[in-house]
């Protein structure tokens, strides 16, 4: 285990200077192929900068962390249905997904009987909403 | 007051709503509420 020597709370806080930041930026790049975050050149990325601790490495880690956590929410689909959804179904949805958001997306399917009907997906910030629940809360806003 | 008891009329129909129809949606309803969601995807 690596002790980074202070409060994890004061790093995060911590203000980044700019060539970290373009360090960072930098480093998340060459962790992409085809546009697409690649696991295993983050974690080569990472042990390298943990071993080297250039300049600054500590601000870089942080904006890279930030960086690659921001990339894995916007490629994140939750998909929630109230009811158990096929098989097929299923697929029809993550297929629609990948048409419109492209190729690296990760899937989490959910039942939320809340819902009361429909489906709930999201995507990164995107959200697609057919719930009955949702249609329900939109009408009792209405009165 | 009025205001008040047309919100209050509204939220225990909206209320009432979403307790029955959890349990009067057949699978079919349930299966085109699911499309309805996908065609979203597709607009």
């Amino acid at each position: 285990m690596v002790s980074l020597g202070r409060p994890l709370a004061a790093i995060i806080e911590m203000k980044i200077s700019k060539q970290s930041q373009r360090d960072a930026r930098q480093l998340f790049r060459s962790c992409q192929v085809g546009g697409l975050l690649d696991e295993t050149r983050v974690r080569r990325t990472l042990g390298l900068l943990a071993e080297k601790k250039p300049r600054g490495y500590l601000e870089i880690l942080t904006r890279l962390h930030r960086l690659v956590k921001l990339n894995v929410e916007q490629h994140a689909a939750v998909i929630e249905s109230a009811t158990p959804l096929s098989a097929a179904a299923q697929a029809e949805v993550k297929n629609r997904l990948v048409g419109i958001y492209g190729a690296g997306l990760s899937f989490a399917y959910g039942e939320n009987p809340a819902l009361i009907g429909g489906l709930r997906i999201r995507v990164g910030s995107d959200l697609y909403d057919g719930s009955v629940k949702t249609r329900l809360d939109k009408l009792a806003q209405s009165f | 007051m009025l205001a008040d008891l047309k919100r209050e009329v509204g939220r225990l129909v909206v209320q009432t709503t979403a307790t029955v129809t959890g349990k009067v949606l057949t699978a079919d309803d349930q299966n085109r509420l699911a499309e309805e969601t996908q065609k979203q995807l597709a607009a």
